[in-house]
């Protein structure tokens, strides 16, 4: 049974998210909803209760992953429907420490600070989008401070980024920054960063091509395979329409897959 | 009070925007985004200068490709999945926000107070690309934990929203996502709302208000109105015309809209 790149890191994310008591799905972060999903269908519904933000709801009802019709599926079975104030400035304050989310930066640094959206101003320069998405309360909250790249490499994996929307671990003493990539996970402290486990069949050359050389390499360990049962809970019940993949399409291969995605989804029952 | 009939057609609705300083639309991402009035914006070269979204998607996309606006302020910018189209990819002015400074600068707007403060633990990497915010200090806090940022009130002149249903005096059901709709309305000085079904007495519906008549100033019937995004019950975001938007070029946006977005009925 081949286990893809999607499915390894969305198994090893899970494992992060499970101790949570709250999961934050996040705005388009397709591998953080199955993932999150994941690790609440493996704790049968009593594991972190989960908060969309596809309609902005606290659920604990066991759902499969959606794409096109995520705030009907957010409303499925919810305990509560927010108001975006009330979650934003009252209740995320109240979360500290117990939420958990996986955020796909743009860059992140062998420090663990992040930036995300860039545009271009009127003056033909780029300019970071400083506040993004709740990062800058993220980055307060929630320890460790989860980050997951689709692709691992020199661009987005560096050794100082060109500008700081989060610094997750300023305010943390010993506070650490989780990285799933595509091809291993490293944990940064105030100490330092470090590979933590390597996905199986990643060579030791691929990692350090990807890899910022202040990285320490050294150790062996190798991501635990993911066992069949949650394979196959994965699988079939979480993401039978294969939401986890789009992360890993650009151009006409994520066109047409979100045309399938919505298509599939439409003729889905959602109550 | 006497019975107030605050209907309005969607034409002179979308006229009190026009020249505007700060303007407001509901809704959330793809969620009871008020697209019908940016539809007779572009339909009738209506400009204002300032955007206030909590999340910026196909509506901030297209106003910023027609140069509908001159500046955008919001904490998230992006037609979610489907990535920036051309308007967001082009040079646009954006104010940025965090979440929580957006809310408290609508909050303060919302209590006539002039600022709501920010810790400045929360707001580091907003002060560095908003030198515009002021420090200030905790009066009853020690040590660094008494800075922070002030977040000014953010006065809006018009709210537009997008709500399922509404009655003539201006009681609206939203329905779905509440977004920050009730927050926006609080912190503006003239609110329309938009809606799906225009009835007599919305409580005899059975629906309960999210917003108020007080809070209303002008009601639009609007069917269709958050097309192509989404208005649950009613429909569903239409994913191969948001396809077709991010592959429009910049130029050819306002044509664009008025041909695949219907027109407000």
């Amino acid at each position: 049974m081949n286990v893809t790149t999607a499915e390894q890191m969305v198994w090893v994310m899970a494992g992060y998210l499970a101790d949570a008591e709250v999961i934050q799905l996040g705005l388009s972060s397709p591998l953080n909803q199955v993932a999150a999903l994941l690790a609440h269908h493996l704790a049968d519904g009593r594991g972190p209760a989960i908060e969309d933000p596809a309609a902005l709801t606290l659920t604990r009802a066991l759902r499969m992953a959606h794409f096109a019709r995520g705030e009907l599926a957010a409303q499925c079975g919810a305990t509560r429907s927010f108001e975006a104030p009330e979650w934003i400035v009252q209740m995320m304050p109240r979360l500290s420490g117990r939420v958990r989310q996986f955020v796909r930066p743009l860059q992140i640094d062998v420090r663990g600070r992040i930036n995300t959206l860039q545009v271009r101003t009127r003056d033909g320069g780029w300019r970071r989008f400083a506040g993004l998405a709740g990062l800058a309360e993220l980055a307060d909250i929630c320890q460790p401070f989860l980050c997951y790249l689709p692709r691992q490499d020199r661009r987005a994996f560096v050794e100082q980024v060109d500008f700081i929307v989060s610094d997750p671990l300023a305010h943390h003493a010993g506070g650490q920054v989780i990285l799933v990539t595509d091809l291993a996970t490293f944990v940064m402290t105030r100490e330092g960063a470090r590979l933590a486990a390597r996905h199986p069949g990643v060579s030791d050359q691929a990692l350090a091509d990807a890899t910022p050389p202040a990285v320490d390499l050294g150790s062996n360990a190798h991501t635990p395979a993911i066992p069949a049962e949650a394979l196959a809970c994965l699988r079939e019940r979480v993401d039978p329409l294969g939401v986890r993949n789009l992360e890993f399409l650009s151009g006409a291969e994520r066109h047409a897959a979100i045309l399938g995605l919505a298509e599939r989804e439409r003729t889905l029952t959602l109550d | 009070m006497p019975y107030a009939d605050k209907t309005l057609p969607a034409h002179a609705a979308a006229e009190l925007a026009r020249g505007a300083r700060r303007v407001a639309l509901g809704g959330w991402s793809l969620s009871r985004r008020p697209i019908g009035m940016v539809w007779e914006w572009v339909a009738r070269d209506i400009r204002f200068r300032e955007l206030v979204v909590a999340t910026g998607s196909l509506e901030a996309d297209i106003l910023a490709a027609v140069d509908g606006v001159r500046s955008i302020r919001s904490f998230f910018l992006g037609i979610e999945a489907v990535g920036p189209g051309p308007g967001l990819k082009s040079e646009l002015d954006v104010i940025e926000e965090t979440e929580s400074s957006l809310t408290l600068g609508l909050q303060a707007a919302a209590q006539g107070l002039p600022f709501l403060p920010l810790p400045l633990a929360h707001a580091e990497a907003l002060r560095a690309v908003r030198p515009d915010l002021s420090l200030t200090v905790d009066p009853y806090a020690e040590g660094d934990a008494s800075q922070c940022l002030a977040i000014p009130a953010l006065p809006i002149d018009i709210a537009y929203v997008h709500a399922l249903r509404a009655d003539r005096r201006g009681n609206a059901f939203l329905s779905g996502h509440k977004a920050a709709d009730r927050l926006l309305a609080h912190a503006a000085r003239c609110v329309v709302v938009s809606c799906e079904e225009l009835v007599d007495d919305l409580a005899a519906c059975g629906d309960t208000a999210d917003l108020v008549e007080p809070l209303v100033d002008h009601v639009v019937l609007l069917p269709g109105g958050a097309r192509p995004g989404n208005c649950l019950p009613l429909y569903e975001t239409d994913w191969p015309v948001l396809l077709d938007y991010v592959a429009t070029d910049r130029d050819a946006v306002a044509d664009w809209v008025l041909q695949a977005i219907p027109p407000p009925a």
